[in-house]
């Protein structure tokens, strides 16, 4: 294990159990997450994308195996102290609230408050920088309900990052957007994890944008789960095997899907 | 917390708001008694007339103390069920808490004939009826809090509080053929609704459950701000949900269940002051929310009130019926308009 792992996963099946009755939708899972990353998580429908992620954050418990983060099980890590590492981005919907944009990304700092979520020059610190990097700060006083889809993402962004935490997990980011929206928020992943040194793990549906822009792949088959830089998945010609439809065919030298 | 100069203005316009309608809620009814003599009483001093100053100490002031204790309790129940439902429509009175309460005197009252003699005189003292109700509040409470998860949409919720409703008034019904005249007289003015009643020692208990029943909301704050975002973002910023979400049932429970115990079940109050407070205020912060929802709610419960009693009139309508017409028109607005937040 190297020094700067923040998340490791040794021989881990996940899934729902029920009862004595485990559905597992995927068993035997080994891979470490490294800091300064931006990592997509990418494979079919149904695949247990949301499954892993959710294991992997806590949220859903293993059915077996086990998963660190930095050197310490999961388990033994509290509410608290998780908050502190890791920060959060959803696909839930937020309720329609009195929020505003500033006040949204203010729940970021709520790890570091004190019982009335108070916030110090510090968290004001935290605050703005997060909204500087997200380029958000023009809609601070915003209700968050009256943002278009692609910009409450990237105040979603600006929260993750207000909570200052070695590592962001992202659950389909660039779904609901246009492409130039879904470019931005790449870029906004990939320019916060180089600078900042943030591991960012993120989960989505647009391989040709995630194969040109992350530095590792994480790709979930039915059968597999391989991490590698995305030059290597192409080589390996795993990407053929990501869809079991005879038409859609990956194209190695444009690096893309085509339909035949 | 910082506040901004408009919440500063607003707090400041509220606490002179409460005093004005807490003098003129003494001061008004069937007798008029002069504002003078009503500040003189209650500095200590006697004012022109003797019966004045029984008047005032002896009823209209715990009288008032009461309608205070109402409407800061009522409302911030309201308050913390909207935030943990996440349901803007949401307040102990719509979602049933005061129909569990009500079973649970019911019970008491009505239905204490079935007991044993060592029980019935336990449950009828004012222990047991504080605690029948706050029971009562409890259980609707948890039924409400898991049907939650299977229902996501808000109407669905507010059925289930409607049916609570008629559930409670069949078990009445059925339980009236067990209990005396007498009996059921006694449930039946309870179920009305009065501020009236209470003595200085039902005040005392009623001050105690509100007292811990804020204590506990106050810890839950931060809780309640992260909620704002549902449970897995809360989760994910440190909250222990499971606790929180307990500490939230037991304070309403305990607010909603005593105070229906002694006043009976008050109408949409619970509901409608957190709407006011968060037009007014324009925040979802619950610090800020929660001083606001206590402020307006003592104020519009000693407003009812004061129209209840019906200065120059020698009688005095039920409180049920003020707050229904205030609260009603406001819910219906809000479903109208979809200016519901959280």
């Amino acid at each position: 294990m190297s020094v700067n792992s923040l998340l490791r996963v040794c021989d881990l099946t996940i899934g729902y159990g029920k009862g004595n009755q485990a559905l597992p939708l995927a068993t035997q899972l080994h891979f470490e997450l490294k800091a300064g990353q931006l990592v997509s998580l990418i494979g079919p429908n149904g695949v247990g994308k949301s499954t892993l992620l959710r294991t992997l954050c806590g949220i859903q418990p293993a059915l077996s195996g086990s998963i660190f983060w930095e050197d310490k099980p999961l388990e033994e890590w509290t509410a608290e102290q998780r908050a502190r590492k890791l920060a959060l981005v959803l696909t839930d919907k937020i309720p329609k609230s009195n929020l505003t944009v500033y006040e949204l990304i203010a729940l970021g700092r709520h790890p570091y408050t004190n019982w009335l979520g108070q916030l110090a020059p510090d968290d004001i610190k935290a605050i703005e920088t997060a909204m500087e990097q997200t380029e958000v700060s023009l809609w601070r006083d915003r209700k968050h309900y009256e943002l278009s889809d692609g910009q409450l993402q990237r105040v979603l962004i600006a929260r993750a990052l207000a909570q200052d935490t070695p590592w962001i997990v992202l659950d389909e980011p660039t779904t609901h957007l246009d492409l130039v929206h879904k470019v931005g928020v790449f870029q906004l992943l990939q320019r916060v994890a180089h600078q900042t040194g943030k591991c960012i793990l993120f989960s989505t549906h647009d391989i040709d944008l995630a194969i040109q822009l992350s530095d590792e792949m994480l790709i979930m088959t039915p059968q597999q789960l391989v991490l590698d830089q995305p030059c290597n998945h192409i080589e390996s010609g795993i990407f053929n095997t990501l869809f079991t439809d005879e038409h859609i065919r990956f194209d190695a030298e444009k690096g893309r899907f085509v339909i035949s | 917390m910082t506040l901004t100069s408009r919440h500063r203005g607003l707090f400041a316009l509220l606490s002179g708001l409460l005093l004005l309608a807490f003098l003129s809620n003494i001061a008004w009814g069937q007798v008029a008694i002069p504002l003078g003599d009503v500040l003189q009483t209650i500095f200590g001093q006697t004012p022109i007339q003797s019966t004045w100053s029984y008047i005032i100490l002896e009823f209209r002031i715990p009288k008032a103390l009461t309608a205070i204790l109402v409407g800061m309790g009522l409302s911030t129940c309201g308050l913390l069920m909207q935030t943990l439902f996440r349901n803007p429509l949401a307040g102990p009175y719509v979602l049933g808490l005061s129909s569990g309460s009500s079973l649970g005197v019911a019970l008491v009252l009505l239905g204490a004939g079935l007991l044993p003699t060592g029980l019935y005189t336990l449950l009828t003292g004012p222990y047991g009826l504080v605690t029948a109700s706050c029971l009562g509040s409890l259980g609707v409470m948890a039924i409400v809090l898991v049907l939650s998860r299977k229902l996501r949409d808000s109407s669905g919720l507010l059925i289930v509080g409607l049916m609570f409703g008629s559930f409670t008034a069949a078990a009445v019904s059925v339980l009236t053929y067990f209990s005396s005249a007498e009996q059921l007289q006694r449930f039946t003015f309870w179920s009305m609704g009065n501020l009236g009643n209470l003595t200085y020692t039902q005040i005392g208990i009623l001050t105690v459950c509100f007292a811990v029943g804020l204590l506990l909301t106050l810890q839950s704050i931060k809780a309640l701000d992260g909620l704002l975002l549902g449970e897995n973002y809360a989760a994910s910023l440190g909250i222990a949900l499971g606790k929180s979400r307990l500490r939230i049932i037991w304070a309403t429970a305990l607010l909603c269940g005593s105070i229906t115990a002694f006043v009976g079940p008050i109408a949409f109050i619970g509901l409608a002051v957190p709407h006011l407070a968060k037009l007014l205020f324009q925040t979802s912060k619950h610090g800020i929310l929660l001083a606001a929802t206590l402020l307006i709610g003592a104020i519009i419960m000693l407003g009812c009130d004061t129209v209840a009693q019906m200065p120059g009139f020698d009688f005095t309508l039920p409180i049920n019926a003020i707050t229904s017409l205030v609260g009603a028109p406001v819910v219906i607005g809000l479903i109208i308009r979809k200016k519901a937040l959280l």
